[in-house]
This record gives C-alpha cells, sequence and structure tokens, in this order.
C-alpha cells in the first residue's frame, strides 16, 4: 500500500537517474549488433529463376522472425498454434518462408510490447506497427524502403485492394516520398450511422418511416408519450443516445448531420481546406433543437452518465426504439433486443435532414497499424510476397470456396484461420457492399447462386433460409441477424444507397495523431464533450457555443487545423 | 457478566449494521455469478439481479473447453508454487538478520539502506524489461518470480514479528550450543507461524493475482498465466472494435463480448485462490509466546 504510493515516486525520479544511463547503454548493444553478420535472412537463398515474381518461392528456403497483434481468443485445431498452421505452412510450401513469431500478443498489451521491443532494440524481421511507431521507425531507418520492391512484386490482386479507395490509404504509408510499409486497410463505409427504429411500434402508433427531421421528433414524441409497448407505463425513452460524441449505438453524429455539423469529422469545404466538424455552422442549431427535445423529455435524462454499453441494456430491454447507430447493430443489442421479444421488429432507414440539403453521414477511415519489414533483411519483398499470398487465397475474385474453407473460416470447428496470418488486409471498401448486392440479385433472380463470391454464398444460404422458414427470429436469431445486414432489407441497403446518392461525408484526417493533437488533443475533446451536454441538458445557455468556438480556436484548435491542412496537401496533394 | 438493557440494544445494531455492510460487500459476488448462469441476451438488456434468468452453463462450457484455460492454469500453479518458494525463503533469509540489534550485526544499518531503497525507488517498467531480457529470462517462468524475488513489505512484516519474540529464548538456544542458522529453524520459525501464515497468504494471493509482467515477459499467449488470459479476454474484446464483417466471417465471436461470459471467466479464476484462506486460518494463533519467559 506503502508501496504502490512510492512507485510512482519511483518512476518519476529513477526515470530522470536512469535516462542517460539507458540510452548510453543502447546506444553500445546497437553498434555491436550493427557490427554482427545478419543472419536472419539467409543471405545465400536466390529466387528461383525464371519464377521471381509476387509469389515466387526461395529455394532454399529463409528465415523470417515476426510480430503479430491477435484479437484475444484465437483458437486452434489440436497441434496447431499461432506458430505452426495453416497459413505458416502454405508460406513454406508456398514462397520457402519459414516465419516463426517473436512474440504475439493481444489489445493494448500490444502497444505496450511493441514499445519494449523497441527499447531493447529487438525488432523482428516482419514487423506489424502502430502507426506512430511506424513513422518513427521509417525515420529512424530500420525499415527497409519498399519503393523500388513495390511495382513488380505486390501481386495485381493487392493492388486491386489498395486502390480500391483510389490508393489514398496507401498513400499516407509514404514517408519523405518513399514507401517502407503496406498500411492495414479497410473500409470506412460501415463507419456511416443510419437510423434504427422499431417498425412494430410504428405500426402500432399508426406512425409512417421517417423522412425529415421533423418526423423524427415526431416519431420520438409518440414513442414517450404513446406507450409504444403497451404496458400502460410510461417506460419508454423518445430517442437513445449515449453520452460519448462518438459514432456508435446511440450515437450523436447522424443526428448533427441533418443540420450539416458532425462532431468528430474533418469535413473539406466548398474552399479546399479542411475544418474540425463541430465547430461549423449548423452545429449550434442542431445543440439548440437537441435542448429542446430535452426538455420536452424526449431523450433520457441520464443520458450523460450512459455509454454506448447502458444504451445497449436500454434497447435490449424495450425501453428504446429509436436511435442512430451504425451497421452492425444486428450482431450486438437489437440481436439481443429480438432475443428477449421477438415481437420487436427492428428497421432501418437513412438518416434525415432539418432542411432542403439532403443530410449526409460522415465516415471515418481509421489507420492504426502498418505491415513492414526490417532493414536488415535481405529479401525486402519477402513482405510483399507474404502480404500477397494473403490477397491471392482470401480476397482474389476467382478464389474459391474450398480455399476459403481452408485459408478462411473452417466450417466445422468455426475458426477463423484468415486471423492467423501475417498480414492480413482488406480492401478500402467494405466486402460487404459487393455481398449485398450479390444477395440482392440472386433474391431477385437476375444472378445464380453459382456465380456469385463463396463467402456471398455463404451468407445467402443463410438468409435464403431465414426468409424460407417463414422469417421466424424465435427459432432462428443468427439468422435473421444476417437478414437485417447483408438482406434486401439490411442494414447494407442503406449505406447502399448513401453510395449511389455520394451521400458520405467522408472525414479528410485518417486518424493519424499530428504533434498538436498528441499533445492537446484530450483536453480539446473534453473541452467539447463538456460543453455540449451542457447545452443540451439546458445547464449552459446554447450562447455558451459561441464562446466554446473561440476557446476551441485559441487553445489549440487552430494549429491543429494546421496541421491537418498540411498532411493532407502532403499525402494526397491539392 | 448480566446483560443490561443499554447492552442488548448495542448487540441487536451491531449485529445487524454489521449483517447488513457483509451482505453489501457480497452482492456484487452474487450478482456476478447470477450473470454467468444467464443466458447472454437477458444479461445485455440487464435483467438479471441476485438469483439467474433463464438459468445455461453456456458460459462455463465455453470457458472450459479452450485448452487455453488449462495451459494459463498450470503456468499460474507453477509460478504460485515456485514463487511461494522463493519468496518466503529469501525473505526469512533477509528478515532474521536485519531483526537483530546493531551490537550483534554491526552493518545492520547499511544492509536496511540498502533494502529500504528498493520500496521507494524502482527501475521503472523499460529498465526492468531491458534486465529481464538481458539475463535471458523472457518467455521463462523466472522472469514472473525473480524480479519481485524480495518484496520489501514482506521483509518488514516477518522483521517485526522476529523482533516480538523475546531474546531470552534465543539466549536459552544458544547457551546450549545452537548456531545461528539452528536457532532460526528450531525457535523462530515455529513460533513465527502467524506471521508466516500471514506473509504467505500475501504471496500467494499477489502471484495469483499479478497480470503485467506475464503480458510483458511472456512472447506468445500460450505462456501467459491465469490473470493475464483474462485480462486480454476481460478488457479487450469488444464487439465495436471487431467489426460486424469479421463477426458475419465467425459469429461465434458474438458469444464473447457478453457479459455472462465475462463473469464465468472471472468467477472460474477466482474460486481457487479462495480455498487458500480456510487452510492458512488454523496458523493464526494467538498467545503462543504467555509462559515462555518467567521472571
Amino acid at each position: 500500500m506503502a508501496k504502490k504510493g512510492s512507485n510512482k515516486w519511483a518512476l518519476l525520479l529513477t526515470a530522470a537517474m536512469l535516462a542517460s544511463v539507458v540510452s548510453g547503454c543502447s546506444g553500445k548493444q546497437e553498434e555491436a549488433r550493427q557490427s554482427e553478420p545478419s543472419i536472419a535472412s539467409g543471405e545465400a537463398a536466390k529466387p528461383v529463376a525464371g519464377e521471381d515474381g509476387p509469389l515466387g518461392k526461395y529455394d532454399p528456403p529463409i528465415e523470417l522472425s515476426a510480430m503479430k497483434n491477435l484479437y484475444g481468443d484465437e483458437r486452434f485445431l489440436p497441434g496447431e498454434d499461432i506458430g505452426n498452421n495453416v497459413w505458416t505452412r502454405a508460406y513454406l510450401e508456398e514462397l520457402g518462408i519459414k516465419l516463426h513469431y517473436d512474440w504475439a500478443v493481444a489489445g493494448d498489451g500490444f502497444q505496450q510490447k511493441v514499445t519494449m521491443t523497441i527499447a531493447s532494440n529487438d525488432l523482428p524481421d516482419l514487423m506489424t506497427l502502430p502507426a506512430k511507431d511506424y513513422f518513427a521507425l521509417a525515420k529512424a531507418g530500420k525499415l527497409a524502403d519498399l519503393t523500388p520492391y513495390f511495382d513488380k512484386y505486390a501481386s495485381d490482386t493487392l493492388k486491386s485492394t489498395l486502390n480500391a479507395d483510389g490508393g489514398m490509404q496507401l498513400k499516407t504509408a509514404y514517408v519523405e516520398g518513399k514507401l517502407y510499409g503496406i498500411p492495414q486497410t479497410g473500409g470506412s463505409d460501415g463507419t456511416a450511422d443510419m437510423i434504427w427504429i422499431r417498425a412494430d411500434w410504428l405500426k402500432k402508433l399508426g406512425l409512417s418511416e421517417p423522412r425529415t427531421l421533423d418526423d423524427v421528433i415526431r416519431i420520438a414524441r409518440a414513442f414517450r408519450n404513446d406507450d409504444p409497448d403497451g404496458d400502460g407505463v410510461k417506460n419508454t425513452f423518445g430517442i437513445g443516445f449515449q453520452k460519448d460524441l462518438e459514432s456508435g449505438t446511440g450515437s450523436f453524429e447522424g443526428f448533427l448531420a441533418a443540420y450539416h455539423a458532425y462532431a468528430k469529422a474533418w469535413v473539406k469545404g466548398e474552399d479546399g481546406k479542411i475544418a474540425y466538424g463541430a465547430v461549423r455552422p449548423g452545429m449550434k442549431e442542431a445543440l439548440a433543437k437537441l435542448r429542446e427535445m430535452f426538455k420536452e423529455d424526449l431523450i433520457d435524462v441520464e443520458f450523460g452518465v450512459k455509454d454506448w454499453k447502458k444504451v445497449g441494456e436500454d434497447i435490449a430491454s424495450g425501453k428504446i426504439g429509436l436511435l442512430y447507430g451504425r451497421e452492425g447493430l444486428p450482431w450486438g443489442t437489437l440481436k439481443d433486443s429480438i432475443v428477449n421479444n421477438p415481437d420487436a421488429e427492428w428497421i432501418s432507414v437513412p438518416i434525415v435532414s432539418a432542411d432542403a440539403r439532403p443530410a449526409k453521414p460522415a465516415t471515418h477511415v481509421t489507420l492504426e497499424r502498418y505491415f513492414a519489414i526490417s532493414a536488415n533483411v535481405h529479401h525486402p519483398e519477402a513482405l510483399l510476397k507474404i502480404i500477397n499470398l494473403f490477397q491471392e487465397k482470401i480476397n482474389n475474385k476467382s478464389t474459391t470456396l474450398e480455399t476459403l474453407n481452408k485459408f478462411g473460416v473452417d466450417p466445422d470447428s468455426g475458426i477463423n484461420f484468415a486471423a492467423y496470418a501475417f498480414g492480413g488486409l482488406d480492401p478500402s471498401v467494405d466486402k460487404p457492399n459487393m455481398y449485398y448486392q450479390q444477395i440482392k440479385s440472386v433474391i431477385e433472380g437476375a444472378e445464380k447462386r453459382e456465380n456469385i463470391h463463396p463467402e456471398a454464398i455463404r451468407y445467402y444460404d443463410t438468409i435464403k433460409h431465414f426468409i424460407d422458414n417463414g422469417r421466424d427470429k424465435k427459432s432462428d436469431p443468427l439468422g435473421w441477424n444476417y437478414y437485417k445486414f447483408l438482406g434486401p432489407e439490411g442494414s447494407w441497403k442503406v449505406i447502399d444507397h448513401y453510395r449511389s446518392n455520394d451521400l458520405m461525408e467522408h472525414s479528410a484526417w485518417y486518424g493519424l495523431p499530428t504533434a498538436t493533437m498528441s499533445r492537446k488533443g484530450a483536453t480539446l475533446d473534453k473541452l467539447q464533450a463538456e460543453n455540449f451536454v451542457k447545452i443540451i441538458t439546458g445547464s449552459a445557455p446554447v450562447s455558451d457555443f459561441d464562446k466554446f468556438v473561440a476557446d476551441w480556436h485559441k487553445l489549440g484548435g487552430d494549429q491543429i487545423t494546421a496541421e491537418v491542412n498540411e498532411w493532407y496537401t502532403e499525402t494526397f496533394g491539392q | 457478566m448480566k446483560s443490561s438493557l443499554s447492552r442488548k440494544v448495542f448487540v441487536v445494531f451491531n449485529v445487524a449494521i454489521l449483517a447488513a455492510t457483509s451482505f453489501l460487500c457480497l452482492v456484487p459476488v452474487i450478482n456476478l455469478i447470477a450473470v454467468s448462469f444467464s443466458s447472454r441476451s437477458v444479461v445485455e438488456a440487464n435483467l438479471v439481479g441476485l438469483w439467474p434468468k433463464e438459468f445455461t452453463l453456456a458460459s462455463y462450457r465455453y470457458v472450459f473447453d479452450n485448452p487455453q484455460f488449462y495451459k494459463s492454469l498450470s503456468m499460474t500453479v507453477e509460478r504460485v508454487a515456485l514463487g511461494w518458494a522463493v519468496n518466503i525463503g529469501l525473505t526469512i533469509l533477509v528478515a532474521y538478520p536485519l531483526s537483530k540489534e546493531k551490537n550483534v550485526f554491526r552493518f545492520r544499518g547499511v544492509y536496511v539502506w540498502f533494502f529500504l531503497v528498493t520500496m521507494v525507488f524502482s527501475g521503472g517498467l523499460i529498465p526492468t524489461y531491458l534486465v529481464v531480457n538481458e539475463l535471458g529470462l523472457i518467455n521463462s517462468v523466472w522472469s514472473l518470480i525473480l524480479p519481485e524475488a524480495v518484496q520489501m513489505f514482506y521483509v518488514l512484516l516477518m522483521l517485526n514479528f522476529f523482533r516480538g519474540i523475546p531474546k531470552e529464548i534465543e539466549e536459552a538456544a544458544l547457551t546450549d550450543g545452537a548456531g545461528w542458522l539452528r536457532s532460526l529453524a528450531s525457535v523462530y520459525l515455529p513460533l513465527s507461524l502467524p506471521s508466516l501464515a500471514t506473509v504467505t497468504l500475501f504471496i500467494l494471493v499477489g502471484h495469483w493475482n499479478a497480470w503485467f509482467d506475464g503480458l510483458i515477459y511472456m512472447n506468445l499467449p500460450d505462456r501467459y498465466p491465469l490473470m493475464t488470459y483474462l485480462q486480454t479476454i476481460v478488457t479487450n474484446l469488444d464487439l465495436s472494435q471487431l467489426g460486424s464483417a469479421s463477426l458475419a466471417n465467425n459469429p461465434s465471436l458474438l458469444e464473447l463480448t457478453g457479459r455472462s461470459l465475462r463473469s464465468a471467466m472471472i468467477f472460474a479464476c477466482t474460486v481457487p485462490i479462495l480455498f487458500v484462506y480456510p487452510f492458512l486460518q488454523r496458523f493464526f494463533v494467538k498467545g503462543m509466546l504467555l509462559g515462555s519467559v518467567k521472571g
């Protein structure tokens, strides 16, 4: 107890004392290491003549060490582990690369372990790096320059995966014009908010789907006051909101978009300059509207202390029938809601606008990790080959169901083997976009089942089974799940609507903290959250918003805006 | 003793207040157990109180079906056993000489400061990691034991207890020809069972509950002690992070995100250490020294 308290002191004091000693040590160590001949990459190995290409095999095999981040609940077939599975065998048999993991860790521990590894100068050959460490190591010359290898060794599938968004995410990986790693790309369409409503409540109260923000408020009023669950008690909320200003279950982002303002997105204005969404015009009106709704008792008075999990409990227990949220909700609380009460009927509709201009939901790209290879390795192209193999097996348009079962989800055990691969990355436009369209066209009879993507076939079968069995939620909640997700009435229908009508506001910032953001971002976020909640709950006047805008600019917002603009121009050009 | 009215009132209130307090302490545990035996959907709707609803063993089946649970359990047992032996042995060997007066042990002052410094200062996370790394202990069970081999807090406990034992007993032993080690083994240790039991309890619970060292010193989850494994499950799996596309690929992940499973994990990881308490109870004896020294 006394010890706990003193530890902090100890850290502070000894950090100062030891800093010099430690840096001295590691410097020496580094010299020693560099003078050692590198044995890691099997110098003698030469690619087989004539076969050298994106998937060319090394003979004799080369050995590479690696590090990996995990989900936290990897399961394996008997006798297998992270260093011995279908992927490591494929690396050896198909590419001639003997891959072994120095370490692998899940969740928050990953960043800790990366910091330790860098501090002890024990970097493995193949690295999965958090964005911040990727840029630091690239600038320090620890990573191999992939620029000369990319064109020759990146396979067509990999190139099309990375170019699905016009190569935007790939461009973030360049440091001073050179490519040191491949970003773990992913789609951003799935981050768009939509409105989720209990259709059974709408029907009971004689209401129709919302087309404008006034409709939404009218529905909220009815859900609060007209006892939609029919238990005679006023125990339902008008509309569900959570305390945090992030998009998610009970998100504000979709509501604010009705006024063309955004709590978290960086929006490119007509003048070509990027500005923070929360200080844009429109936000004041949006907050005033929320304040009105709060006063009218349409919002849970306790929303200021409820996070998305708590709001989820209200949804699952049938107290909330209207909220803003993302496409994944059928996987979470909505599913719990229909299991608890099979009469619940959820539908998703596009967000609505407060004026004549259509509302655009914000979408976010969050680049968390980059795959890179050590500068000491003699075959930097090995990284690209390993990433190619994942693309070849999983994302290749002509991949077969057999391959997917072997390298993806095992139908017998339900284990997702793809999680064991090093450098697995998905196209920067979400796969569900394609699956939704393919499943829809098969259901409508315009396409044959055999012709669509094998993964889509699997989802189609589940959805078809659910439809054919009379859409019985009670006996087949998982079927309902897929139906509401990728089915003809699923959440991806709404995203398809956004996509085909150009209704998405892509946040111009990709989640890589700028210098000022690292220092002052947390303070500014707190300032924003406090001010917004106070204005909504009526404990501060609406005019405080102007003060917040001034404070935000003054306390570092201006600097961050300049940095974001600079980063954007540097990375993407004009 | 005749009980007056005021005494009776006191007893009633005393019992009532203490019972209420202990009930308040038990409620979260009972709720945890109830949640662990309930189905996912009722738990997510926050409908479970002190009794399970829609009783199911699914969460426990998941916990006990996972081979990692047993790997981690054996790792923890190994570290607790080795860690106890190392900790208690070194604690005794450090505490005994330090409990002597300065005229018996001349450099006592120097050594006391030597050890006290470790209570106030530590190397810090990264330097400690570097030392463990350079010693080649990474991924070995010893990385969980050696960095914390001597805990000065335990030493102080033992030291003060040793000082409470009358000097005359040891003098008698020395007069009869015993050496220092013999005196420690035959006189001090048998008389110190209560404090040995206390320190043992601290050591066992400390090693059982430690998770952070496992996270940074073990390279692969295979070698995680139970609490590190528990920590990765309980804090890392977050539906919003997994993303719906990976869920569609692998719906079984969905089960993991429930509070029901987490509760079952927490309960399964806590029960074994609870059994230690009754076994150590019998060593807490009073009055062992009564009548040992006369005159």
